[in-house]
């Protein structure tokens, strides 16, 4: 069966977060939840945003009843980080995260995975999960099972797909990536490029195709999602745009870690991006983290 | 994160569904649904189905579940005894039909209410049927021995096969050399190689690198880590510095360190944590109680001050709360501290309002403190190796010190943190800088003070010159270390006492040295016996009486 998922999707950057700084983070947080509770006040505004990079600190709130849903109802909505949140202590949220983030085919599309890898297979409950996917076609077609039904339902999809193609960014890619042959219109172009997963996933799948990066480096002016920006640069899709996403994704230092970890960049090369990302998101709630995680990694230079 | 407790119903990683899928042949897996009533019923279904489709699979794989490596369950020798079918035929027959009163041993009969008596919430799948096996075999050998037959627990026993109630074999022996087994992770082989390396035989080669145990390190406990942490630390000493298999035995060394670290930050972390019903107001009817929840929290983090009198309890948690203030002096700075005292000490009513509610900084605070100094302590005990490693971390946590939130500017954060980010950039001048001696007398000279008058947010005095500088170098290193240092203090108090700040340097490459040198490690304190401790209260007395007798009988 062709894999459709791109081998190595990064889903939330995770290593700015470890660094020997970390529990002091992870108990600043908890006084600061601790303080607001205390006072019968709305959790700070930068507090919540700091959470949001905090998934399993709020998994543990939660399952301790420090916080309560309502108070992370904008954390929770979001299907990556409610994922995460979830993962982390599973059995005593399922009941109430999962039906709020099958909402979204991106979790449902992790949920299924999760499930799978935990049974050691497809499960009976899959159905459920492949109907939450509904609207969008690629993860439909990734996450369905590996017998006839499957396949008959999945070379469906890929006909729907001649079409719907412009109905949205899911469809256009679908369309492109079970229709190798076909010739590439500028309406395709355009609809992939409202999306900043699909422009990224498109460019990649066409340059893997050996089609000129003048058809599809276009596609990528429009990502301004740091989290696609990573990819765009480990993946060495940028080109000539290189100082643009350099720009996307230093307003992230989470990610920018990620980004310097991968590219192996050190001294002066470091140097000059650890700055850069210092000047363009010194009010990102992960600021403090990325001064820590730079420091240490001076340090582990200075060992040496 | 590692989980340690048995997993909720509806945990898609409890063992459970994939058993009894296995069981059930299901080509597509079973897997929790969210709802735990739902979850439960679908369990105690699925149990009865696996029974019924094969019951010798289930019991097979509840008694010896793949990551038993071999270890043998009394199922095991019932099976040599009587016959492999015979044996799964004997205890099938007996688990499922009890509800109808076949006795299960000549003590318990029909109380047992077969899979009814199941709580999936209490136990998992392979637990139950496997202790259910354990009390019918057990039962096959009681019977045996009330007829007077040939096989016995008494025999087992003579035999050096001990069963306990789970149905477990504690211990086996042959031929007279008792060999311990592994029971679920509880008695590791690791474990019984404990009493070698107390006896230094490891040393002596009795005990090598064969004994390691292959079990990951989340499936082992604290002695069985701490036992192969020894054994580690041992074999990578023998190795060539440099060699491949001691990079390997290092890296290896690494995950049982985290595993350590992981395990005693969590355990500290549920020890301290801060608990729901603290952020609840005061009710009316507890302010006057010994049980307020303030005195369980005092008992946490100042247990040697925590006891309550009767009385006045809301003055006393007034009292004890200003004490823990006094404690956690370095926490606040000088005015937070002000605010703080007034506070506790006038305008808060400790009988109508926890301590919780109105100082919630103050509880973070101690909590923090308590937590650091267990941890510390555990390391030091009972992880030498880890705690030095901690120390050099130490180094890294001393430099990552950051300045007070309140000096970034809110209205320019940006020139903040650019201002910290050319900081960081320039440390690693800062911490290798080599220094010529005439730069030690002159304060703008001196990297090291700049370094710590920065960190500590205070005016460098550049007027200062040789020994009136040398005297404030080491007053500001010593605010430093206090301030920044959680574990390696006493080493680098120590390292700034021997440091002569004309010659030496700078004293931030000496407490970096110190820091990262491998022969810093706390020195136990000995636990001294009553009877010397005795002895030095009398010497004491001693001392003091002889001081006193010149001055005349001011006693009397």
């Amino acid at each position: 069966m062709k894999t459709y998922l791109p081998a190595g999707l990064l889903d939330f950057p995770s290593a700015i977060q470890n660094t020997y700084q970390r529990n002091e983070t992870v108990r600043v947080l908890y006084r600061g939840v601790f303080v607001a509770r205390s006072k019968g006040r709305a959790l700070p505004e930068a507090l919540l945003a700091k959470l949001e990079w905090y998934p399993e600190v709020v998994s543990t709130m939660l399952v301790d009843a420090l916080l309560r849903e309502i108070d992370v109802k904008s954390i929770l909505d979001q299907p990556v980080v409610g994922f995460r949140v979830l993962v982390e202590n599973f059995g005593e949220l399922v009941t109430s995260l999962e039906p709020r983030l099958l909402a979204h085919s991106e979790a449902a599309e992790m949920i299924l995975g999760l499930r799978r890898r935990a049974a050691g297979g497809e499960t009976q409950a899959d159905g459920a999960y492949l109907e939450c996917m509904i609207d969008d076609p690629n993860r439909l077609i990734r996450s369905l099972g590996s017998d006839e039904h499957s396949d008959l339902r999945r070379q469906d999809i890929q006909a729907d797909s001649i079409g719907r193609k412009y109905e949205g960014a899911a469809w256009s890619y679908c369309f492109l990536e079970s229709h190798p042959g076909e010739c590439l219109d500028a309406s395709l172009l355009e609809s992939l490029k409202s999306s900043d997963e699909y422009a990224y996933l498109a460019a990649r799948t066409l340059r893997d195709r050996q089609v000129d990066a003048s058809v599809w480096s276009p596609l990528l002016a429009n990502v301004v999602n740091p989290r696609w920006a990573f990819h765009i640069l480990r993946d060495d899709l940028a080109g000539n745009q290189l100082g643009h996403f350099m720009q996307v994704i230093a307003q992230s230092p989470p990610w920018m870690v990620e980004f310097c970890i991968v590219a192996g960049l050190r001294d002066n090369a470091l140097d000059q991006v650890y700055q850069d990302t210092v000047r363009r998101s010194f009010q990102h709630p992960c600021i403090d983290e990325l001064h820590s995680w730079y420091h240490e990694n001076l340090l582990r230079r200075l060992a040496v | 994160m590692r989980k340690h407790s048995l997993g909720e119903v509806t945990d898609i990683e409890r063992p459970d569904w994939v058993l009894l899928s296995d069981v059930l042949g299901a080509k597509t897996k079973l897997t929790p649904p969210a709802d735990k009533e739902m979850a439960v019923s679908l369990l105690k279904g699925a149990l009865d189905q696996a029974f019924a489709k094969d019951p010798n699979q289930l019991i097979q794989k509840s008694c010896r579940p793949k990551t038993s490596k071999g270890e043998l369950h009394a199922l095991d020798y019932l099976c040599q005894e009587i016959g492999r079918d015979e044996g799964l035929h004997y205890v099938a027959s007996r688990l499922h039909t009890s509800t109808h009163g076949t006795p299960l041993t000549s003590k318990r009969t029909s109380r047992y209410a077969g899979f009814e008596e199941w709580n999936p919430e209490k136990e998992n799948v392979g637990q139950f049927i496997k202790g259910r096996v354990g009390h019918i075999i057990q039962g096959y050998y009681e019977q045996k021995k009330a007829e007077r037959k040939d096989v016995s627990l008494d025999q087992l026993g003579e035999e050096m096969i001990e069963i306990n109630s789970d149905g477990e074999v504690v211990r086996h022996s042959r031929s007279g050399s008792v060999r311990s087994t592994r029971l679920n992770g509880v008695l590791t082989a690791s474990e019984a190689i404990t009493p070698a390396l107390e006896k230094g035989e490891y040393a002596e080669g009795v005990v090598g690198l064969d004994d390691l145990d292959t079990s990951a390190p989340e499936e082992l406990e604290m002695a069985g880590l701490r036992t192969q942490i020894a054994l580690l630390l041992n074999a990578i000493a023998e190795e060539e510095p440099g060699s491949v298999s001691r990079r390997r035995l290092s890296q290896s060394l690494e995950i049982f360190h985290q595993e350590v670290r992981t395990r005693l930050r969590s355990e500290i972390s549920a020890k301290y944590a801060i608990r729901p019903d603290w952020t609840q107001p005061l009710d009316e009817g507890m302010a006057h109680s010994p049980n307020r929840p303030e005195v369980a929290f005092f008992s946490m983090v100042q247990p040697s001050t925590s006891t309550v009198r009767s009385g006045d309890i809301p003055n006393q948690i007034r009292t004890k709360a200003i004490d823990l203030l006094g404690h956690l002096k370095s926490k606040f700075n000088p005015q937070d501290q002000d605010i703080l005292f007034d506070d506790l000490a006038e305008e808060w009513d400790p009988s109508k309002e926890t301590l919780f509610h109105r100082f919630p900084e103050l509880i973070s605070a101690a909590i923090e403190v308590a937590e650091e100094a267990e941890y510390a302590h555990r390391c030091a005990e009972d992880f030498p190796s880890l705690f030095a490693k901690e120390l050099h971390a130490d180094a890294v946590q001393m430099t990552l010190f950051s300045e007070p939130r309140e000096r970034i500017d809110p209205r320019d954060p940006l020139g903040r943190h650019m201002s910290i980010a050319r900081e960081n950039i320039n440390m690693s001048d800062v911490w290798t800088a080599q220094a010529e001696p005439e730069s030690l007398c002159y304060a703008e000279r001196r990297d090291d003070y700049l370094f710590f008058c920065s960190r500590l947010g205070i005016e460098p005095n550049f007027k200062l010159r040789n020994e009136a500088l040398h005297v404030e170098v080491k007053n500001v290193a010593h605010q430093w270390i206090q301030k920044s240092a959680r574990f390696g203090a006493s080493a680098c108090l120590k390292a700034l006492d021997a440091y002569d700040a004309g010659k030496d340097g700078f004293l931030t490459g000496v407490l970096l040295e110190t820091l990262r040198s491998p022969s810093i490690t706390r020195s136990k304190p000995k636990k001294r016996r009553t009877e010397d401790r005795a002895s030095d209260l009398l010497l004491q007395i001693d001392q003091l009486s002889e001081r006193n007798a010149p001055e005349g009988p001011e006693f009397l």
